[in-house]
């Protein structure tokens, strides 16, 4: 197969045949997957008085929220995001070409910070709450925010866009023929779209609410503010409070599997369907203009999702960063800014190393193009399908092994002790983020790479250019973009990302989500504003960007 | 226009070459060798080893066996090997491989190394206009149609003045109408530069129309060499017979220059050889005539409308089916009595036991 030819050595075009593949691939691979196997096989190996003593105490109380946690986002994702994106594109109504971007950015706000900000507004100590008691006195009717339904309801306002993006994308991939004929053989728009366009989409929405089970479960800091324990929580508190590494080791190994589980659902939802279009010639779907009180229920309806999971978690953000501002206390800005240094640097680092790693293997894979080099690239990237958590303790469990072989080693030959390491040190963290966020940047790379055809290559040698003036010329310039939109995806994911970061930092290295995170968990509100403000700005920017790029295709 | 393009003298020879994938003998012992500016064609099926010939040309594959030369110089053979980018060969991909991340003139400009910023600008500008595409220079391949993709991706590969350009199914991605009118006008551009051109392609129509001559190839060897004319009048196998045009098969025995077949008796080349022996005859569609007769020798049993012609098919009064093809002034309909007639000098014989043309 001389399908698609490395983008770093042109020269290998004319090699003999299929190259063999590269050892560094290989070894990649392998530290990535690493810490899942580290996990997963203590499974093999159960401890069983930690399970005894965590079947006395957490784990039935986790196992049952996680199951209802996935139940109730998974349906809350799927009804809204589903139905948003039947919303937009089947029917036109004022402000629909609007609402079609803007929902798809409270992606950008993070559960937890979707979360903390709802806390604070209808708990009992909120203004809701509040402004009832001074009308009515003591209110019994207002429901716990504090409950399970609480964090079901707040994940789905921060989850919905990944099933509403996939959603719409598989509408709008439909092709109009498939609808002409159904309405032809006498089917309403209703029935048309529960028996026709929900089952051809499907395999997409299937993907789309993967994704947000797996940010679901893989959630701690949301589920712990609402009182709702999960498996994800467990870890972190197991570890974070009793340092025990063993019994979060086995927790984590129960984690993967409902992350492996989540999968099979979706192949299964997926089956053996794959739903080729015939179209290309009738591409999209015929959308009906909305009249009468339709049209502004419509717009009624998008103008409420939009204010619940954007407009008032912002505005209640900002809010409180203008009071902290004003009377922001001498030294703060010192802090605030060392956060800022500290998620730049992680974010920058994290991001730098994953897209030269992942250039390193989707090169190798393409340069391969074999079955087992796929398989490889396919092994190399299931760590977004894995919950931080789950990569974090595979880490530990490696990290510290690994620092305390070399140590001893090192304390046999010289006499020095060094203590650990790797572990708790910046090595380790940026080991987690490039494991957990792999996928991101090798498909962004993958994609550059894919347009670098064989025939580009040799119709650059054909005009007589040499090996660098290819690189530097042709092949460089092709996936720069794929390379800086990878970066950028890296980057923003990590600014976010909670798990991997609060157990793998080093001690007392705070980033910006740490501290939303610890400020939330202390119920001070207007400290965790700002820095929540700029994770939100800094995940808006790529959304925006990969919205555009998509709508230019 | 001549001094744009090199003047000295380039041939391409292939002498004896083969190349294996494994096991499949994509070329096999291949030999020919190409005048100095002729336009050719190399003409098969898909899957008959043209596009692999033309990348040995190139330099894009490396001969198992045998030796490539193009002017003078060896460029691969048993202890040779020149690399492509040092052959002086052009070439044209299928899908033009034009670099999406530069405009039209830094992608004709990209061969162009060694020469001044100035002299850049004029030869570009030059053959922006050979081509008419003078006005699209600061577009992107994406904002271009594939009939301008197909001109930058030629004048992409004429800019460095190579003496050999090779086309691999340039046209095949274009509609209909606008493939026509690049045929002739790529067939006019290359001509008047006086550049040697091989063109791959699957369309016997494309290679006829176009080329000085034509080679045949299938399963790796070639079947035919020779002008469009000789290719389809004197096909040398059943299998070029069948490839480039309409053809019926007429079984008769050879007895004194005379084919006896049925009905009618046709007078052939007598070799000593064929005497008493059965052969086929070859008889292409538009070397049969008919006129309406009640009492003829056959019946008309399909007519298909081709537009400009039309084809008729003809059943014998001994059964025997044969195509004719004539002008659609005159349109019969199916079920008339017809008389046929065959005019015999571009029929074929060949021997019932080999392909080969007898």
């Amino acid at each position: 197969m001389r399908k698609i030819i490395s983008a770093l050595n042109p020269a290998k075009i004319f090699g003999p045949g299929r190259q063999n593949l590269p050892a560094l691939p290989l070894f990649i691979t392998a530290l990535i997957i690493l810490p899942v196997v580290v996990v997963v096989s203590s499974l093999l190996s159960p401890t069983w008085e930690v399970w005894q003593h965590l079947w006395n105490t957490l784990l039935p109380e986790m196992l049952r929220n996680t199951i209802i946690l996935l139940a109730g986002v998974g349906l809350g994702t799927f009804l809204l995001g589903a139905g948003l994106a039947w919303l937009v594109v089947f029917y036109r109504f004022p402000g629909q070409s609007i609402f079609e971007w803007l929902f798809v950015l409270p992606m950008a706000v993070p559960t937890y910070i979707m979360g903390f900000v709802y806390m604070s507004i209808f708990d009992f100590a909120g203004p809701i709450q509040s402004f009832l008691r001074q009308q009515f006195g003591v209110v019994h009717w207002f429901p716990e925010i504090r409950s399970g339904s609480g964090a079901i309801l707040v994940m789905t306002l921060a989850l919905y866009p990944y099933v509403y993006m996939l959603a719409k994308a598989g509408f709008q991939g439909l092709s109009s023929t498939t609808f002409e004929a159904a309405r032809a053989m006498g089917y309403g728009s209703g029935s048309v779209f529960i028996r026709i366009a929900l089952p051809l989409a499907r395999p997409a929405i299937a993907a789309g609410l993967v994704l947000a089970l797996m940010e679901a479960l893989a959630d701690f800091a949301t589920v712990r503010f609402f009182n709702f324990p999960t498996l994800s929580e467990g870890i972190i508190r197991v570890w974070y409070g009793l340092m025990d590494l063993r019994a979060a080791t086995e927790l984590a190994g129960l984690l993967a599997f409902f992350a492996f589980a989540v999968i099979l659902i979706e192949l299964t939802l997926r089956g053996r369907s794959r739903y080729y279009q015939t179209g290309g010639k009738a591409p999209g779907v015929p959308s009906v203009e909305l009249t009468g009180w339709q049209k502004w229920a419509a717009t009624g309806i998008s103008l409420f999702v939009v204010g619940v999971a954007l407009g008032l978690p912002i505005f209640q953000l900002v809010y409180w960063s203008v009071g902290e501002i004003k009377r922001m206390p001498a030294g703060a800005a010192e802090v605030y800014l060392g956060l800022i240094a500290n998620s730049l640097l992680l974010a920058g680092l994290a991001a730098f190393f994953t897209v030269i790693t992942a250039l390193i293997l989707a090169s190798g894979v393409r340069m391969n193009g074999g079955t087992t080099a796929r398989m490889l690239g396919r092994l190399a990237t299931t760590g977004y399908a894995i919950p931080g958590a789950v990569i974090a303790v595979g880490i530990l469990v490696t990290v510290t092994s690994f620092d305390h072989k070399l140590g001893d080693l090192l304390a046999e030959w010289r006499g020095i002790s060094t203590g650990l390491i790797l572990t708790g040190s910046l090595v380790g963290l940026i080991y987690g983020y490039v494991a957990r966020f792999m996928a991101v940047a090798y498909n962004s790379v993958d994609a550059g790479l894919e347009k670098i055809t064989p025939n580009i290559t040799m119709s650059a040698r054909m005009l007589r250019a040499g090996s660098w003036r290819i690189l530097w010329r042709i092949h460089l310039p092709l996936i720069a973009p794929g390379i800086f939109a990878g970066a950028a995806l890296v980057f923003v994911d990590v600014m976010k990302e909670l798990p991997i970061t609060v157990m793998l930092r080093p001690f007392g290295y705070d980033t910006l989500a740490v501290w939303v995170w610890q400020m939330a968990a202390e119920s001070m509100w207007s400290g965790a504003a700002i820095p929540a403000v700029i994770i939100v700005l800094a995940g808006i920017v790529p959304i925006i960007f990969l919205t555009r790029a998509a709508a230019r295709k | 226009m001549s001094g744009l393009l090199g003047k000295e003298s380039a041939r391409v020879v292939l002498a004896n070459v083969s190349r294996f994938f494994g096991k499949v003998k994509a070329v096999c012992d291949l030999s020919f060798s190409i005048i100095d500016g002729e336009f050719f064609s190399l003409l098969g099926p898909s899957g008959c080893g043209k596009t692999t010939t033309l990348r040995l040309i190139a330099g894009l594959e490396r001969p198992d066996s045998g030796v490539v030369a193009i002017g003078q110089e060896v460029v691969a053979g048993e202890k040779v090997w020149v690399a492509p980018e040092k052959r002086g060969v052009g070439i044209v991909f299928q899908d033009y491989a034009l670099f999406p991340h530069m405009t039209v003139y830094q992608n004709i400009a990209f061969g162009l190394k060694g020469f001044s910023r100035k002299e850049i600008r004029q030869r570009v500008m030059h053959i922006l206009a050979v081509v008419g595409l003078i006005g699209l220079a600061n577009r992107y391949p994406h904002e271009l149609s594939g009939g301008q993709c197909q001109r930058v991706a030629l004048a992409r590969s004429l800019a460095p003045s190579p003496k050999v350009i090779l086309l691999d199914e340039p046209f095949s991605n274009l509609d209909a109408d606008l493939r026509e009118e690049l045929r002739t006008e790529t067939r006019r551009i290359l001509k008047e530069n006086g550049t040697t051109t091989i063109l791959v392609t699957h369309d016997q129509e494309e290679a006829f129309s176009l080329s000085d001559r034509v080679g045949v190839l299938s399963q790796g060897r070639l079947e035919q060499i020779g002008t469009p004319a000789e290719v389809y009048h004197r096909p040398s196998s059943r299998f070029v017979a069948d490839f480039v045009g309409k053809a019926d098969f007429v079984a008769g025995v050879v007895d004194e220059g005379v084919v006896l077949s049925g009905i009618w008796n046709f007078p052939v080349n007598y070799e000593e050889k064929m005497a008493g022996r059965e052969v086929d005859l070859m008889i292409r569609p538009d070397d049969v005539d008919f006129v309406l007769d009640p009492d003829g020798n056959a019946t008309i049993t399909e007519a298909r409308f081709l537009g400009a012609s039309i084809m008729y098919k003809l059943q014998l009064s001994d059964g025997m089916i044969i195509h004719s093809l004539k002008p659609s002034t005159e349109a019969i309909p199916p079920g008339a009595k017809v008389k046929v007639s065959i005019n015999p000098e571009h029929a074929v014989v060949f021997s019932k036991d080999t392909d080969r043309a007898g």
